[in-house]
């Protein structure tokens, strides 16, 4: 005898955490959420490890979501972006507590809001500070800041992915920011 | 997307994988907090993750192949590497087709020009009609001869024709999923 069926429970319309705990998409993205920064941190384990890790972390992120989902306020985040939050603190957690790694200094914000400055401003600086960068970097930087290209237009003349593009752009502009810090010093 | 807009989410993106690498939580967590309601910034993170995934493969991968190729190259010297080429194609990759197998009756500056250009990682152009490779690498890389110019768009459009082949053959040899039904 065929047991009965019954229809999948479906999360109640006014409960958009628990829909988003359910939804496929998000628990993938928060899945390679946590696979990208185990992959930076605990890159000298072996891979099955760090998979089974990335899934363990990810549902104690889910675990303290759901405690405390009267606190999810939905005119201040999204449902992803709110499960998100927990992940990064887990992670940072776990990694610090298999590595024993100490917490690391922010980088001062006005690191950040002088090199916006020298986009914004007419400031010769920035293709001084350009001609500073490795060729590769260089290019990337032009092609986004400068000729307006998006990520998809990028890697589609570099031959890479949307991802990859978004990576070496954001270590190009990291690059810069140590440029324009050193510079600043300097003077 | 504005250039004002493109800039902020591009300094967030930055701040983020700075943040990653170095494991700053209290960095992460303003981050996260601007995400949290932000889908632009979301899904550039959500690139990141992605990013450092395929980066991580790559370099897994690459680890693999060296170690692979350097047993072959110790155990059995007599075996030829082949190595897929992909990507683009370089003035390098030109230079050491044209170092490879050299045309006849070049002159002695066009092999010192062919030795230099080796080194350099710059795309060829997309239009390789005569006149244009010759008076865009004469303004990156200096005079040539005319002869080895004419040598180098002949060697960069084989380059080319040969790399579309072989990306087009694995495209068309790659795995495919089985379907539900076994197909």
């Amino acid at each position: 005898m065929t047991p009965a069926m019954h229809p999948p429970i479906a999360a109640p319309p006014d409960d958009p955490v628990r829909a988003a705990m359910d939804d496929s998409h998000i628990r993938a993205e928060l899945l390679a959420h946590s696979r990208s920064r185990l992959s930076l941190w605990l890159n000298d384990r072996p891979p099955t490890v760090r998979e089974e890790l990335a899934a363990e972390v990810v549902q104690e992120a889910l675990a303290r979501a759901w405690d405390r989902r009267a606190d999810f306020d939905r005119t201040r985040a999204t449902p992803a972006g709110w499960l998100h939050g927990f992940l990064s603190h887990v992670l940072s957690e776990q990694c610090r507590t298999i590595r024993k790694q100490p917490a690391q200094p922010t980088v001062h914000p006005g690191a950040w809001e002088a090199l916006e400055g020298r986009f914004t401003k007419d400031d010769s600086d920035l293709s001084e500070l350009l001609g500073c960068l490795p060729a590769d970097q260089r290019e990337i930087v032009s092609m986004h800041h400068l000729d307006g290209l998006s990520h998809r237009e990028i890697a589609a003349r570099l031959w890479i992915s949307e991802p990859t593009s978004r990576v070496r752009l954001a270590r190009a502009m990291n690059e810069l920011r140590r440029l324009a810090a050193e510079k600043e010093a300097g003077r | 997307m504005t250039p004002q807009n493109r800039l902020r989410v591009s300094l967030a993106t930055a701040r983020y994988l700075d943040a990653l690498e170095r494991d700053d939580q209290a960095a992460l967590d303003t981050l996260w907090l601007q995400a949290a309601n932000d889908p632009e910034l979301l899904a550039a993170f959500r690139d990141i993750h992605a990013g450092l995934i395929e980066e991580h493969a790559r370099r897994n991968a690459t680890e693999v192949q060296n170690t692979v190729a350097s047993a072959v190259e110790e155990h059995m010297p007599g075996a030829e590497i082949v190595r897929p080429e992909i990507g683009p194609v370089t003035v390098a990759d030109v230079a050491a087709e044209l170092f490879r197998h050299p045309p006849a009756l070049l002159p002695a500056e066009a092999h010192a020009l062919n030795e230099r250009l080796r080194s350099v990682t710059d795309l060829v152009p997309a239009d390789l009609g005569l006149d244009a490779v010759a008076a865009w690498a004469e303004s990156k890389f200096g005079p040539g001869p005319a002869r080895y110019w004419a040598a180098f768009r002949q060697a960069a459009l084989k380059a080319r024709m040969r790399r579309s082949a072989d990306t087009e053959f694995r495209l068309a040899a790659r795995k495919t999923a089985p379907t539900p039904e076994g197909g």
